[in-house]
C-alpha cells in the first residue's frame, strides 16, 4: 500500500512509460485558502496523483494483462480482439460491415466534386490520383468477431466509392481490391496479427505500383525501386505492433514473423515529380522509412488535410493556414490516399476547400469587372451587418441604398483586382 | 474523498495508518480526528463547518439535557437537539424536493413559481445526522451517560471510515471503544481488518463498477425499443451493482475500523439469499433497519399497538421514511412504499404461503420482488419505470445486447458471491473469513489473495482515469 507513495517520492525503480499521451502535470498543485474552499486544489491534486502516482504504468499493465489473458477483454480505445488473437481497430470493421455507411448520395456528391477538381487540375498540368490502401478488416474478415456478423456485410463506403471512382475519369488505384484478389499469392504476410497498418512487404508492393502508375499517367521515367532480401523477423517494427502497443500489456503477444525487405532506389537520370500526399495514417509507414523523398522531389505529407509534414517534421503552418493555390497548383502529382477506416471522412475537407479557394477564386478572376461588381452586391446583401452599414452610409450621403451598394461593390471589386 | 480513489488508497490511508500505529495511545484519537477532518473537508471544504458546528451544539445540548432535573426540561432539550439535526437534514436534503413539488403545484394552478437557488447536499449528512440522534436519544432514555470530553464525541461523529456511507453506528455500540480499544488492537485484527478492507474494495471495483458500466449503458437506451433480454441484463446488472457497491463500501469501513481497534456492526448479510422481504430487511443495510426500528418504529408503538391496522400502517410509514431517506425524489418514496407493501402482505399471509414452498423458490420470488423494486429505485420517472417493467415482461427475446466473455464472468462471480450463503457450507466459509480465527497458514493464504486483489483493484482504479489520446497517427 505504501510502495506507490515511496516510489512517487523517491523514484526507487525505473518504470517504462505507458503508450498513449495523457494529460501533462508538471507541478504539484499548491494550496491556498481560495482554491481549498472552492475545492479546486483537491480536484487538481486528485488529478495530479492519478497521473503521477508511483508504479502507475506497471499497475495498469497488470490489470490490462489480467483482462486480456483471463477475460479476452481490452479497454484500449477502439481496439477489437478478433479470433486467434488477431487485433483490429474498430473503425476498419465498421466500414467493412457497412455500419458507418454515409449513404450513396453523399458519396456521389463527394466523387462529383473530386471529378471537377481533377478536371481543373488536369488543365493546370497536375495529376490528381486517388489511392485506396488495403484495409485489415477487408483483407482478413475471417478473424473478425462474430458479434459484428462479418459474413453478412452491408453496403460500405468502400463499395460505393470504389464503384464510382472506377466509373469516373479520376486516376484511381484500388489496392483494397487488388490485395483481396491476390491474397493467396502473397509470399509474405500483408498484415501482422497485432498491428493495424500494412507490412513493409505490402507497402513495397504498393509503392512500386504507385511509381509505375505515375510514370504511365505522366509519361515520365521515375526512380527505379527494388525491394529484395526480404527477411522475416520476430522483432517487429513499430507499425507492425501499434495496436498491441496501445494495449499496454505486461507481456508481449504471439506474433507472426514479419517481412522486412531491403530497399534500393536508382535515381540517376530519373525524374522525381513535385508531389503532395494527402491522406490518413497509412502513408506514415512510407514516411517513417523515408521512402517518399526517394521518388518525389520532396516528402510533403498533409495528414488528414490538417497538419503539414515535410520530411517527417510537423510544420508550424498547418493546412488551414496554407495558401492552397500557391501550394497545390505547382505540384505535378497530388495523391489522395485513404483506407476503409477513414472513408466516411474522405477526402477530409480537401474538396470543399479546393473548390472555394481555387476553383471559385479562379472563376472570379476570370469574370469581367461588371460581373465582379454584381458578385459583391450579392455578397453584401447576404450579410445583414454589411447591408445595414450600406443603408446607414446611404442616408448620411443622401443617396439611395442601391446607389451606395453599387459604389461599395465597385470599391471592393477594385481592391480585389 | 472516496475510498476507491488513488489518493485515498495510496496516499491518505497509508499515511493515516503509519501515523496511527506509531502514535502513543493518548494521541490516537487526535490522529483520528485530524485525519477525519482532513478526509471530510477534502470532499466538502465548506461543509466541514456544518458538521463541526452541529456536533458542538449537540454535545452541549445533550450535556444540559442530562443535567436537567425535570422530565419536561429533558424532553425540551431532546426536541431541540433532534429538531436541529433533522432540521439541517431536511433543509439540505429535502428543500429542493419540496420547492420543486410546490412549484409544480403552483404552476398547475396558474401561479408563478418560487425562485430558489438549489442547495448542495453536505456529504454524509444522512448518516451522521442519524448517529447524532442515536446519541441524544440514548442519553435521554438513560441507556448511556453522555461523553464528558467533547473531542471524544467529535471523534465518534466524524470517524472517517463510516462517515460518508455508514454503517450507521449507534452511539451505544461504540461508546466504550472511543476511549478504550486496546483489547481489539491486536495484530490479528489489524490483518483481518486489512483483508476485509481489500475484499470490500474488490467487491466495489471489480464487480460493482463493471456492473455499473453495463447498467448505465442499458438504462441510457430507449426503453420502448429495447428487447426483453436487454432489459433483464440491465436490471440484473443494477441489482448486483447496488449490492456490491454498498456492501463493498461497508466492508471497507468495517475493515479500516478493525485495523484501528474498532468493532463496527455488520451492515449486510447476503441479502439476496433472503427467503422473504422481511428477512431481506434483516440482511440489507442492517444498521439503517436497526435505526428505523429503535428510533421510529418503536416510538410509534412498535408491535405493541392496539390494532393490526395501526401496526401495518406504522410498518408502511417506516418504509416510506426509509425510501425518503435514500433520496429526495418520488421514486425513492415509491420504492420504500413498494417494500412496505410486501412486508405487510407477508405479515398478512405471504409468510404462511412461503412455508409451503421450497427454499429455492422463496429465494427466487424474493429476489424477483427486490429486483422489481430496484427498477423504481433506478429510474426517476414513474412512467419510464413502468415502461421498463413492460419491456422486461414482454418476453421479446430478440437479443440486441451482446454479452462478451468478461461480462459472463463478472455476472457469474456476482451470482456466486451474491448467493454464496444459500448453503450452510457457504455460510460457514463466510463466517470463517469474517469472524473466524486465523492460523498462520490462513494468514499466508489470505495475505497472498488479498495482495493480488489489491493490486488488481488499484490498477483498475488508476486505469479508469487513464484516458490516453492515442497519438499513434491513426
Amino acid at each position: 500500500m505504501c510502495l506507490p507513495m515511496f516510489q512517487y517520492v523517491f523514484n526507487l525503480v525505473h518504470t517504462e512509460p505507458l503508450a498513449g499521451v495523457n494529460q501533462e502535470f508538471n507541478e504539484r498543485p499548491t494550496a491556498n485558502l481560495t482554491n481549498w474552499f472552492s475545492a479546486n486544489f483537491q480536484d487538481s491534486t486528485n488529478a495530479y496523483f492519478d497521473e503521477k502516482i508511483g508504479f502507475k504504468p506497471w499497475l495498469i499493465k497488470l490489470v490490462n494483462q489480467v483482462d486480456y489473458s483471463l477475460l479476452n477483454h481490452t479497454t484500449a480505445p477502439g481496439v477489437v480482439i478478433g479470433k486467434e488473437d488477431y487485433l483490429y481497430i474498430e473503425s476498419y470493421i465498421l466500414d467493412y460491415i457497412g455500419q458507418n455507411y454515409i449513404g450513396e448520395e453523399k458519396v456521389k456528391d463527394r466523387v462529383q466534386k473530386l471529378k471537377e477538381i481533377s478536371k481543373f487540375l488536369t488543365t493546370n498540368g497536375t495529376s490528381l490520383i486517388v489511392v485506396f490502401a488495403p484495409g485489415k478488416a477487408s483483407f482478413l474478415p475471417e478473424y473478425i468477431p462474430e458479434k459484428y456478423d462479418p459474413q453478412n456485410p452491408k453496403t460500405s463506403n468502400y463499395d460505393t466509392y470504389s464503384k464510382l471512382f472506377k466509373e469516373s475519369n479520376i486516376p484511381f488505384l484500388d489496392f483494397n481490391d487488388y490485395f483481396k484478389k491476390q491474397k493467396k499469392n502473397f509470399p509474405y504476410p500483408v498484415y501482422s496479427k497485432v498491428g493495424t497498418h500494412w507490412s513493409s512487404y505490402a507497402k513495397s508492393v504498393v509503392l512500386d505500383s504507385i511509381i509505375h502508375f505515375i510514370e504511365n499517367e505522366r509519361d515520365i521515367d521515375m526512380p527505379e525501386f527494388q525491394f529484395s532480401n526480404v527477411s522475416l523477423s520476430d522483432s517487429l517494427e513499430k507499425t507492425d505492433w501499434d495496436i498491441e502497443e496501445q494495449m499496454n500489456l505486461l507481456w508481449p503477444l504471439d506474433h507472426l514473423k514479419m517481412p522486412y525487405p531491403n530497399y534500393n532506389f536508382f535515381s540517376h537520370g530519373k525524374t522525381k515529380p513535385e508531389a503532395i500526399v494527402i491522406g490518413d495514417s497509412y502513408w506514415w509507414c512510407m514516411v517513417a522509412d523515408q521512402l517518399p523523398q526517394q521518388i518525389f522531389n520532396k516528402d510533403e505529407y498533409w495528414f488528414y488535410f490538417k497538419d503539414r509534414h515535410i520530411n517527417n517534421a510537423k510544420q508550424s503552418v498547418n493546412v488551414a493556414q496554407t495558401n492552397l493555390k500557391e501550394s497545390l497548383l505547382k505540384q505535378n502529382v497530388i495523391l489522395l490516399m485513404a483506407t476503409e477506416a477513414t472513408l466516411h471522412m474522405f477526402p477530409y475537407g480537401f474538396s470543399e476547400r479546393f473548390h472555394k479557394d481555387i476553383i471559385l477564386a479562379d472563376k472570379y478572376d476570370k469574370m469581367p469587372f461588371e460581373e465582379k461588381v454584381n458578385h459583391w452586391k450579392e455578397q453584401i446583401k447576404k450579410d445583414p451587418k454589411w447591408y445595414n452599414s450600406i443603408k446607414e452610409k446611404a442616408i448620411k450621403k443622401g443617396i439611395s441604398t442601391d446607389e451606395m451598394l453599387d459604389l461599395d461593390a465597385k470599391y471592393v471589386a477594385k481592391q480585389k483586382q | 474523498m472516496v475510498f476507491s480513489s488513488t489518493i485515498f488508497l495510496l496516499i491518505f490511508l497509508p499515511l493515516f495508518l503509519i501515523t496511527y500505529f506509531f502514535a502513543k495511545e493518548k494521541y490516537k484519537n487526535i490522529v483520528i480526528l485530524i485525519f477525519s477532518c482532513l478526509f471530510y473537508s477534502w470532499g466538502a471544504p465548506k461543509f466541514i463547518f456544518v458538521i463541526l458546528g452541529s456536533t458542538f451544539i449537540d454535545f452541549h445540548l445533550v450535556k444540559w439535557m442530562d443535567r436537567s432535573k425535570t422530565d419536561l426540561h429533558r424532553k425540551i432539550m431532546l426536541v431541540i437537539s433532534v429538531g436541529i439535526n433533522l432540521g439541517l437534514l431536511i433543509y439540505f436534503k429535502y428543500s429542493n424536493f419540496f420547492i420543486d413539488n410546490l412549484n409544480t403545484a403552483l404552476g398547475s394552478f396558474g401561479y408563478n413559481e418560487i425562485t430558489w437557488a438549489k442547495l448542495i447536499l453536505p456529504i454524509g449528512i444522512s448518516f451522521y445526522t442519524f448517529e447524532t440522534i442515536t446519541y441524544v436519544v440514548d442519553v435521554y432514555r438513560k441507556i448511556h451517560k453522555p461523553l464528558t470530553n467533547f473531542w471524544d464525541y467529535q471523534t465518534y461523529i466524524i470517524l472517517f471510515p463510516k462517515l460518508i456511507a455508514g454503517p450507521i453506528i449507534r452511539y451505544h455500540d461504540l461508546a466504550g471503544q472511543i476511549t478504550d480499544r486496546s483489547a481489539n488492537e491486536t495484530t490479528d485484527n489489524k490483518l483481518i481488518g486489512m483483508y476485509r478492507f481489500i475484499l470490500g474494495l474488490s467487491k466495489k471495483v471489480l464487480i460493482a463498477n463493471y456492473m455499473a458500466s453495463i447498467a448505465d449503458e442499458i438504462f441510457a437506451m430507449g426503453f420502448a425499443e429495447m428487447d426483453s433480454f436487454t432489459a433483464w441484463v440491465g436490471i440484473l446488472a443494477y441489482t448486483f451493482q447496488i449490492y456490491f457497491d454498498f456492501s463493498g463500501y461497508s466492508d471497507m469501513a468495517i475493515g479500516i475500523g478493525q485495523m484501528i481497534g474498532f468493532k463496527f456492526p455488520e451492515n449486510f448479510n447476503n441479502p439476496y439469499a433472503s427467503k422473504s422481504i422481511t428477512e431481506f430487511w434483516r440482511r440489507w443495510h442492517i444498521t439503517l433497519g436497526s435505526w428505523m426500528r429503535n428510533y421510529l418504529y418503536i416510538p410509534l408503538g412498535g408491535n405493541r399497538v392496539d390494532s393490526k391496522f395501526r401496526l401495518y400502517f406504522n410498518l408502511w410509514l417506516v418504509f416510506l421514511a426509509s425510501g425518503l431517506w435514500h433520496g429526495a425524489s418520488w421514486n425513492f418514496i415509491f420504492w420504500g412504499a413498494f417494500h412496505g407493501f410486501f412486508l405487510v402482505l407477508e405479515r398478512l399471509f405471504l409468510l404462511e404461503f412461503y412455508k409451503k414452498i421450497p427454499k429455492l423458490f422463496r429465494i427466487a420470488i424474493t429476489f424477483l420482488i427486490v429486483m422489481i423494486g430496484w427498477v423504481f429505485f433506478r429510474i426517476e420517472e414513474f412512467s419510464d419505470a413502468i415502461q421498463f417493467l413492460k419491456t422486461m415482461f414482454s418476453f421479446d427475446l430478440t437479443s440486441l445486447y451482446h454479452i462478451d466473455l468478461k461480462t459472463y464472468v463478472i455476472f457469474a462471480l456476482a451470482f456466486f458471491f451474491g448467493f454464496f450463503t444459500i448453503s450452510k457450507y457457504g455460510e460457514r466459509i463466510q463466517d470463517s473469513i469474517y469472524l473466524g480465527k486465523y492460523s498462520n497458514k490462513k494468514h499466508f493464504l489470505f495475505f497472498g489473495i488479498c495482495s493480488l486483489l489489491f493490486l488488481i483493484s488499484v490498477g483498475s482504479i488508476i486505469r479508469s482515469d487513464f484516458n490516453p489520446f492515442i497519438y499513434f497517427r491513426f
